[in-house]
């Protein structure tokens, strides 16, 4: 499969993001009950069927180990300010 | 959205508690009878309301001894719970002093699960010696501080995380202090402004 080119990804990277602030300016702008209600009925649509999982422990945990290994998200911890290290 | 802030406490009233709120609450309940917490990452943007789901909540807690985590452990077992980690008590507590973490689900349910580690360097500890009290119509989650998971978020660099950051951010406006975002964010070496 051809990878979509570097265009069309910050092109879809930058309407996310749009997407992102319009909801948290939707989520401020209405009371707790009415956008939190909304999150609950999607969380637990996606949890709807969790005891059927099909994988393994095993095969569940490699999964996420393979997943975190290829992905590019930055490991470990990055320098705090001076302000705020650990005194040697 | 209707944030209130009384002294360092963050309150949000008449939220909705999905079934992901009410395990982890469920099992915060549990752990804090035996330790303090602190509550990192996804599950933080959840709480203020991104309208997205996760597989794992990230907790830090402080090093214990074996006999305070044979404790957890075997009441959480007791409980209903389960690890997913294949290992007894011994075995999980060495996965914890090797500085990995630990899950913990329903048992039978591998999702939503919790990883649960010790804190392990400097970002988790000011995330734990800082972390700030968000109460919930009456409960209470530990939370990193806003301003170093806002940075952190931007530091991981994944979609997923940057989108989180910029909704934190977002919803958050009234009360974070920008000027300690940027702090964290020239320290980490990401871009505050064009994040």
């Amino acid at each position: 499969m051809k990878p979509p080119d570097p265009e069309f990804r910050e092109r879809n990277r930058k309407e996310r993001l749009w997407f992102v602030k319009k909801q948290a300016e939707w989520v401020r702008s209405v009371p707790n009950e009415v956008w939190s209600e909304q999150q609950c009925n999607l969380i637990n649509a996606l949890y709807a069927h969790n005891d059927q999982f099909p994988l393994t422990k095993e095969q569940y945990l490699d999964m996420i180990e393979t997943a975190r290994a290829l992905s590019r998200r930055r490991k470990g911890s990055p320098p705090l300010p001076k302000r705020f290290r650990r005194m040697e | 959205m209707t944030i209130k802030k009384k002294g360092e406490t963050i309150l949000i009233q008449n939220r909705h508690l999905s079934q992901l709120d009410l395990f982890v609450c469920q099992v915060l309940d549990i752990l804090t009878e035996y330790t303090s917490y602190v509550i990192v990452s996804g599950y933080v943007a959840i709480l203020f309301g991104r309208s997205r789901s996760t597989e794992d909540v990230d907790i830090i807690i402080p090093f214990c001894d074996f006999s305070t985590f044979e404790n957890i452990h075997d009441i959480l077992i007791m409980e209903g719970y389960e690890f997913l980690n294949a290992e007894d008590a011994d075995g999980l507590y060495s996965i914890l002093l090797s500085g990995s973490a630990i899950r913990l689900c329903e048992m039978n349910r591998f999702i939503p699960n919790i990883e649960i580690k010790f804190i392990k360097n400097e970002s988790d500890e000011y995330s734990f010696t800082n972390r700030v009290k968000l109460v919930v119509d009456g409960k209470t989650f530990w939370i990193s501080p806003i301003e170093i998971q806002i940075a952190y978020k931007f530091w991981l660099g994944s979609e997923k995380d940057v989108e989180d950051a910029i909704f934190i951010r977002e919803v958050c406006k009234d009360f974070i202090d920008e000027d300690l975002i940027k702090e964290f964010c020239l320290s980490f070496g990401v871009d505050y402004e064009t994040s």
